[in-house]
């Protein structure tokens, strides 16, 4: 009896003790957690003021009226605001002018690149042929070499275009090759984005033949046994199925298009996109302002503001395009995966 | 009749052979004429000397300009060297935070969202000349407050208290080196944060179920199963780190090549150019076939 009452004791006293013990540890577990995400939000937090710091002074500056550019108890947020930065920003950029031409020419490019891009990843994931292998490295290549090593052999094309070889060929039997210069217009952007050599394109190539071997092969065998052709089954049938990697990679081009500088600044000459004009920005105010007071040097304070304005303006469009596709943009990735 | 069917109708392969060539023709003809052509024009641009009269003569030199990048010129291999130091240390550092910001977005907390769309903002601005611009812009730094950019990711104060404590200065210095990157490392790691983010989210949730049941800790799943499992993801960000790296506007070496080939340098020279940037090509090719030939013989693929 007495021992049978120790054990019970003793037993009561184990379970009490086990039952502290994992109080404790959840406890424990509970507050290392809150540290840690408390941690984790302070981290990101720091990194996220380094990402937006550019952003944000390039914002204070452009609404900042001229007399308080250089005032010290200003950090952040000026007294009053202005668009005056802006509004000699807009003068000088041609703006209108400048976005009409960018919009076309990244609307068209990046449509057309989509067209030649998902044809030939499609060709690359699904279609057997000989030399695949070699064409594909050939794909990789292209992203592989920087677009300067091959600028100026480009300029020259562009400037004495031969129609793809055929007006050289006519000048080996007449003598005179027939050439048009079409550096300077629309063309000279479009005509690579058609062929899906444009900007990036060997990268949307790769992205796109990874999304394309992901799809199961039953969705084209029943397509065909339906009665559909090839061409019908890749427009109906495989990409609206793959349509989020789709948008995902068209918004990357948007993007891409919209902030070239390396081709439009070669190829497009006096034509005004976005773009060239923000590098010329600062000095066609500079002139302005030589002209009309016969000093030297511009205010460079004054300068500044106009140039972060014009930043401004330039990526406006794309932060909007952002903000309200960015929830489809990350989960699109998230979910397709890029990955494959 | 059946032969004459089997005549008119070549055979299943063949016609899948020929639709493959056909879906991928528009990107060949693209490829010879707006890539081949002009890459080989640049080779023979870098092989000869020109003459710009009308019309344009090339006098053959054979490897005359690559000579005199390695032997002439006093410019072109430290600055080669430069470039490659400065990835050595840059390419692991955006690789190393990247995958830490990734691995921290992946888990669902408050305010990932919000989180997670300002680090892909990079992707959106960095590429653009607009960055560019609006960082070289030296006095919008200096505007009004006293928050500089150079004195908030300045390392002055780091390397003083380094050097007190007694490290060796090389140490210090590329301690300091590092922080007063930390700008520029951020900035660039926008792609390679998305793609790993991508692929954490391609891991089966099971498998950590699996292996917490097995009592593992979340230290050894990570190295275990996350780990692995993004190794192919991981070999490509480090490719596409390598080439963004190289190929970047504020890159020494594009910057030196870009002198050599305009105008308004003065000594605009087209074939030297094309030599140094052949040459320059080569170089990153070979880095990049070295790296990929290292790395992938540990990358583990799924599906073999």
């Amino acid at each position: 009896m007495g021992v049978e009452r120790l054990t019970q004791t003793n037993k009561g006293k184990f379970y009490t003790e086990t039952a502290k013990k994992t109080k404790r540890r959840v406890l424990l577990g509970k507050t290392l957690r809150v540290i840690g995400s408390i941690y984790r939000f302070l981290m990101l937090a720091c990194v996220s003021v380094i990402v937006l710091y550019p952003i944000m002074t390039m914002l204070t500056i452009a609404i900042r009226p001229a007399d308080q550019m250089t005032d010290p108890t200003i950090v952040w947020i000026p007294k009053s605001f202005t668009f005056e930065n802006i509004q000699t920003a807009f003068t000088y950029m041609k703006f209108s002018t400048a976005a009409v031409n960018s919009l076309i020419i990244t609307l068209g490019c990046s449509i057309l690149e989509m067209i030649s891009c998902s044809m030939a990843a499609y060709g690359f994931a699904r279609y057997k042929f000989k030399g695949r292998g070699i064409l594909f490295m050939m794909v990789i290549f292209t992203i592989l070499v920087p677009p300067f090593t091959i600028a100026i052999p480009n300029y020259v094309l562009f400037f004495q275009f031969d129609y793809f070889g055929i007006g050289s060929l006519i000048g080996l039997f007449t003598g005179e090759p027939l050439s048009t210069n079409l550096v300077g217009s629309y063309l000279a952007m479009l005509l690579p984005a058609m062929f899906g050599v444009g900007i990036r394109g060997g990268l949307f190539i790769y992205i796109l033949r990874q999304s394309f071997r992901n799809m199961p092969r039953e969705l084209e065998e029943a397509a065909y046994i339906d009665g559909c052709n090839t061409a019908r089954t890749f427009i109906q049938i495989i990409l609206p199925n793959s349509r989020t990697m789709l948008i995902t990679v068209f918004l990357f081009a948007i993007v891409w298009y919209w902030n070239d500088h390396t081709y439009s600044s070669l190829l497009l000459g006096n034509l005004p996109t976005l773009s060239t004009r923000l590098t010329v920005l600062q000095n066609e105010v500079l002139n302005f302002m030589q002209e009309a007071s016969g000093a030297l040097s511009g205010n460079p304070y004054f300068l500044s503001a106009a140039l972060q304005a014009g930043c401004l303006l330039m990526i406006l469009p794309l932060l909007l395009m952002y903000i309200f596709l960015q929830r489809f943009l990350t989960e699109s990735i998230e979910r397709s995966g890029l990955v494959g | 009749m059946a032969k004459n069917r089997a005549k008119k109708r070549p055979s299943w392969e063949k016609r899948r052979i020929r639709n493959g060539y056909i879906f991928i023709l528009p990107w060949l003809f693209g490829f010879i004429f707006f890539f081949f052509r002009p890459l080989m024009s640049a080779v023979q641009y870098s092989l000869n000397e020109i003459n710009f009269k009308q019309p344009i003569e090339f006098d053959f030199v054979g490897l005359e300009f690559f000579q005199k990048a390695f032997v002439d010129d006093i410019y072109f291999l430290p600055t080669l060297s430069n470039s490659l130091t400065s990835l050595l240390y840059e390419a692991p550092l955006i690789i190393a935070f990247s995958l830490t910001v990734a691995y921290v977005l992946s888990h669902r907390f408050f305010g990932a969202t919000a989180f997670k769309s300002i680090f892909f903002l990079p992707v959106i601005v960095a590429s653009g000349i607009a960055f560019t611009l609006m960082q070289s812009d030296s006095y919008a730094s200096q505007l009004g407050s006293s928050v500089t950019t150079a004195a908030m990711f300045g390392a002055k104060g780091i390397g003083d208290l380094l050097s007190q404590a007694g490290l060796d200065v090389s140490v210090v210095s590329f301690i300091q080196s590092v922080v007063d990157r930390i700008f520029n490392l951020t900035w660039k790691s926008g792609i390679q944060i998305l793609v790993f983010l991508s692929a954490f989210k391609s891991i089966p949730q099971s498998y950590y179920e699996a292996s917490q049941l097995e009592g593992a800790t979340g230290w050894e799943s990570f190295c275990k199963i996350t780990f692995p499992m993004i190794s192919p993801m991981l070999i490509t960000n480090i490719v596409y780190t390598i080439i963004d790296t190289f190929t970047d506007f504020a890159n020494p070496m594009i910057v030196y090549i870009n002198g050599v080939l305009s105008s308004q340098s003065g000594r605009m020279d087209i074939s030297y150019g094309s030599a140094l940037s052949i040459i320059y090509f080569m170089v990153i090719f070979a880095i990049i076939i070295v790296v990929y030939a290292i790395i992938n013989r540990r990358v583990s693929y799924y599906n073999e």
